[in-house]
């Protein structure tokens, strides 16, 4: 599965963004959304919070006391919240069990390393190309 | 802008109205400050459950380590719904008892169940 690079919202620099399926663990609901490759974020989806309400993800919210480093570098501690989900690249039918992370007020849709091991990946050429692990 | 709005309470709005007038604001500004209300009260209330939900899995934990280590807990609404074997167990339970409309808490019942983010430096453009 290749994609080629976009330009995230608010960036000049392309980008490697995939589309991939969301979602609940039952299989209920579904939404499909662009999310960025980023390697910064040892997660396995972070979502907009608007997306994980209306897969109602607040369901299958799990109990974690949860550290969040990045943007306020300094380890500050905030509320994040996280659900059990699944998460399939458009185009492929593996779908990842996967901990699903937003907060209030999210906007970015990020796909991390705890999803990415799952496949080989490979940027090259301004493209992203996704392929499965044996 | 200009809406037209059917089947709104004649007395209620009287009163809506003259509060209005004796706030010296506008039926329009009134109307849009109530509609922020509302919406916000909507928003508020996810985080309300979360908290009520935390708050029964604080009170219960300790108790449930000691009996029910390894295994999962179900809260919804605030109430222990379960204890499950198995995560499977639990997500069998929200569509079997019709909880996959609220807001539930799941927790499985090990030690340190803490886990670190990283979520990287991001460079914006304005």
């Amino acid at each position: 599965m290749r994609f080629p690079y976009r330009y995230p919202t608010n960036s000049s620099v392309l980008a490697p963004i995939i589309t991939i399926n969301v979602l609940d663990p039952l299989h209920m609901k579904t939404t499909e959304i662009r999310a960025l490759v980023d390697t910064g974020y040892d997660g396995h989806l972070l979502l907009p919070y608007s997306n994980f309400t209306s897969l109602q993800l607040e369901a299958f919210q799990i109990d974690e006391t949860i550290h969040v480093v990045g943007e306020s570098v300094t380890g500050e501690l905030f509320e994040m919240i996280s659900a059990f989900g699944n998460v399939n690249i458009k185009g492929d039918t593996q779908e990842v069990e996967s901990t699903i992370d937003t907060y209030v007020g999210n906007t970015e849709c990020l796909i991390g390393r705890s999803f990415l091991s799952h496949f080989k990946v490979i940027l090259e050429d301004e493209q992203v190309e996704f392929k499965r692990l044996k | 802008m200009s809406v037209l709005i059917r089947d709104i309470d004649k007395e209620l709005y009287k009163q809506f109205k003259a509060k209005a007038v004796m706030q010296g604001i506008k039926v329009g500004t009134a109307l849009t400050l109530a509609m922020e209300k509302w919406l916000k009260e909507d928003e508020d209330l996810p985080n309300l459950m979360r908290a009520k939900n935390k708050d029964t899995l604080k009170s219960i934990r300790n108790r449930m380590m000691t009996e029910h280590a390894g295994k999962w807990l179900l809260i919804s609404d605030g109430d222990l719904m379960g204890i499950y074997e198995t995560k499977q167990q639990v997500l069998e339970a929200i569509k079997e008892k019709h909880l996959v409309t609220k807001n539930n808490l799941i927790s499985h019942l090990q030690d340190n169940p803490e886990r670190t983010v990283r979520l990287g430096i991001r460079r914006r453009q304005y």
